[in-house]
């Protein structure tokens, strides 16, 4: 059994690095103090814990960022869940550290080294910089790695024993005290007497110091693969142009498909986030009737959805959202529904993605002898259909809207039809019916309220 | 020479006289026996565009559809309707027996989006019928319409305002509805119908 501890020391310095040209000056703080910077600015003569006066004394072209403006969380939670393809348990640590168990992994890796590998593997192709370490324990693994250094990597302590004091996370005025006491490793700290060391460190030092030691547990929350699909797509220069965003488009699909066949998942909702420059972002959301997963499929929506878009400003990224999953097979329906073919299905996610969901409707059939009431749109998904029972003909035609008429132009072609409904709901009608032919001799459903008349259908 | 007349032929340019009321072009009832017989092959030309032009509402130019409707909607495809110029009347549907659990209702809101919208319908293969009002309509657009039904085969209605008559198009069938004195008749012309010469002054009895 052993534990790997990863971490990313300088992760804000790594982003920011991507977003500026090599030969860029570039340096963190916070308090007042440079607590990150980069091998130009070291070059310049800026070194770790200068004041910003003396930064800038040293270096005139330094760009400087404070650390509460730069966010890193959401990229540091992508990192961690990539490590969930090397491991089956992953904890994070607050200072961007990752405590990666290697329980039951010697089948797949055989000796921990080749774990660690791996893992190294992966994350320089993420071009971020990390210190790794592996020991017996994950408190071990972490202090190793604090004993690394950035640039020189092999230069840490391999073993726990050897390691210096002022790397463990013991409290630096006890690690002080200690050290002038003649006591600088861990070694020679674990063979004084235990009730002695009780005494001296106080119960936290001394568990954190069993727990690195292997003599107590660790308690950890191990961390939960994603249960939705977001990612940022930053363009690489921007675009005012829909074409200049197929491109991107594809690949982010890409990503997508990649993430779900992972994951043995499929969806059918997508939500597009464009970030324009100056303007307020935009959403874009796909609605599919299948269950999808491949990236031509998404793109054959998109484009449809993208042809009829107008970008108000120039687009600098852009990001998918990807929230209701299914695993692969299965089908949304309810219980009764009937299988509509795939052909259907298909026919109606063109429609509704060009048109908009709310444009397609069913029609139906209410119990209600409003005629107003009798008809109704439903969305596609719904159904329901009633029988209406009536003596007397309908027209083919209902108005939107009554329409007020002068009957001395029409001319009345049946009895009437009375129809006093809707007491109970404050929409009460008391019309008279007729059908009536008009002046320019179409027949007309027209009726009469409160000595006006209107019109309200054409038997067409 | 007969090689250019063969090439012609072929690239289905030209309908031939002999094609009249022949029995292999699939074809459906309209339900009319009248109409029937004067349409070609005797009915409502499957995977063709029959195009009903008319100024006035309430001439009848739904009920003309309606018996065929009705049938169709018996079968498991859908029913689409395209930008109808009011709301279809569902208690009316059901009297004429049209199952209107089959009809889909697509109003898009943008004229441009219209022919598309019927292309995709006629093209899908999942439609019995498609109804589609259009206002404007060039040659090229109505040939496009044309060749999508005949790809999806099925009955395809489109409603043209009357003052496009003269307008050429594509259309296997094209019928113009002119209002009628009598309440209780339809008047209309047949002004084209594939393999035979135009009818004028044609009435039929209403259906209500």
């Amino acid at each position: 059994m052993y534990w790997i501890y990863l971490d990313f020391p300088q992760l804000a310095l790594d982003l920011l690095q991507r977003e500026h040209p090599a030969e860029h000056a570039l340096a963190i703080h916070h308090n007042k103090q440079i607590i990150q910077l980069n091998q130009v600015a070291y070059q310049l003569g800026v070194y770790l814990g200068s004041s910003l006066n003396t930064a800038y004394q040293l270096a005139p072209q330094l760009h400087l960022y404070q650390q509460a403006d730069l966010s890193c969380e959401s990229y540091f939670d992508s990192l961690a869940q990539q490590a969930l393809q090397y491991c089956a348990q992953v904890a994070l640590h607050e200072e961007q550290g990752l405590y990666i168990s290697g329980a039951g992994m010697l089948s797949i890796y055989q000796q921990p080294e080749k774990h660690l590998k791996q893992l190294a593997e992966h994350y320089q192709r993420q071009q971020v910089s990390f210190r790794i370490a592996y020991a017996e324990t994950a408190i071990a693994a972490r202090w190793l790695v604090r004993s690394q250094d950035i640039k020189h990597p092999e230069t840490g302590t391999k073993h726990l024993p050897d390691l210096a004091l002022s790397y463990s996370d013991l409290p630096s005025a006890q690690v002080t005290s200690l050290q002038a006491m003649g006591l600088y490793t861990i070694k020679q700290l674990s063979n004084l007497p235990r009730p002695e060391l009780r005494k001296r460190l106080g119960e936290e030092s001394l568990g954190a110091l069993d727990q690195a030691l292997g003599l107590q547990n660790t308690p950890f929350t191990f961390i939960q693969t994603k249960a939705c699909y977001q990612q940022r797509f930053p363009l690489l220069s921007e675009t005012h142009t829909i074409q200049g965003l197929s491109f991107p488009l594809k690949q982010a699909c890409q990503h997508l498909q990649q993430w779900l066949r992972q994951r043995q998942l499929s969806s059918n909702t997508l939500l597009l986030t464009l970030s324009f420059r100056d303007k307020p972002s935009e959403q874009v959301s796909l609605k599919s009737a299948r269950l999808l997963q491949t990236s031509q499929d998404w793109l054959a929506l998109f484009r449809l959805k993208l042809d009829t878009l107008r970008l108000p400003a120039a687009v600098l990224e852009f990001s998918l959202y990807c929230q209701a999953l299914y695993p692969l097979g299965s089908e949304v329906s309810s219980l009764f529904e009937q299988q509509q073919s795939s052909d259907d299905n298909l026919l109606f996610d063109q429609l509704s993605v060009r048109l908009g969901e709310h444009t397609i409707s069913r029609l139906s059939c209410q119990a209600d002898y409003r005629p107003e009431r009798a008809s109704q749109y439903l969305p596609l998904q719904q159904q329901d259909t009633l029988s209406y029972p009536s003596l007397f003909p309908r027209p083919c035609w209902l108005l939107p809207q009554l329409k007020p008429i002068n009957i001395r132009h029409f001319t009345l072609l049946s009895p009437p039809e009375r129809i006093a409904s809707g007491w109970w709901d404050e929409q009460s009608i008391n019309r008279d019916y007729y059908m009536a032919q008009c002046p320019q001799q179409g027949i007309a459903w027209i009726f009469q309220e409160n000595k006006q008349w209107f019109l309200h259908g054409w038997f067409a | 020479m007969a090689q250019q007349i063969e090439q012609l032929l072929q690239s289905n340019k030209v309908w031939q006289g002999s094609q009249w009321q022949h029995s292999h072009l699939d074809v459906h009832s309209s339900g009319f026996e009248q109409l029937d017989q004067q349409l070609p092959n005797h009915g409502w030309p499957q995977g063709g565009i029959t195009e009903v032009l008319y100024q006035q509402h309430g001439i009848g130019e739904l009920q003309l559809l309606l018996p065929a409707l009705a049938k169709l909607s018996q079968q498991s495809q859908w029913i689409i309707w395209v930008a109808p110029p009011f709301m279809p009347n569902a208690p009316a549907l059901q009297q004429h027996g049209v199952d209107i659990s089959k009809v889909i209702v697509i109003r898009p809101e943008q004229c441009s989006d219209i022919t598309w919208t019927i292309e995709q319908a006629l093209k899908s293969g999942s439609c019995s019928a498609v109804l589609g009002w259009v206002d404007g309509l060039d040659l090229k657009a109505s040939r496009r319409l044309q060749l999508a039904a005949e790809q999806g085969d099925c009955l395809s209605y489109l409603f043209r305002p009357l003052q496009q008559q003269q307008q050429s198009s594509s259309a296997s069938v094209r019928m113009a509805l002119h209002p009628s004195k009598a309440p209780n008749q339809i008047n209309y012309h047949l002004l084209k119908r594939r393999g035979g010469a135009p009818l004028y002054e044609q009435s039929m009895p209403r259906l209500n």
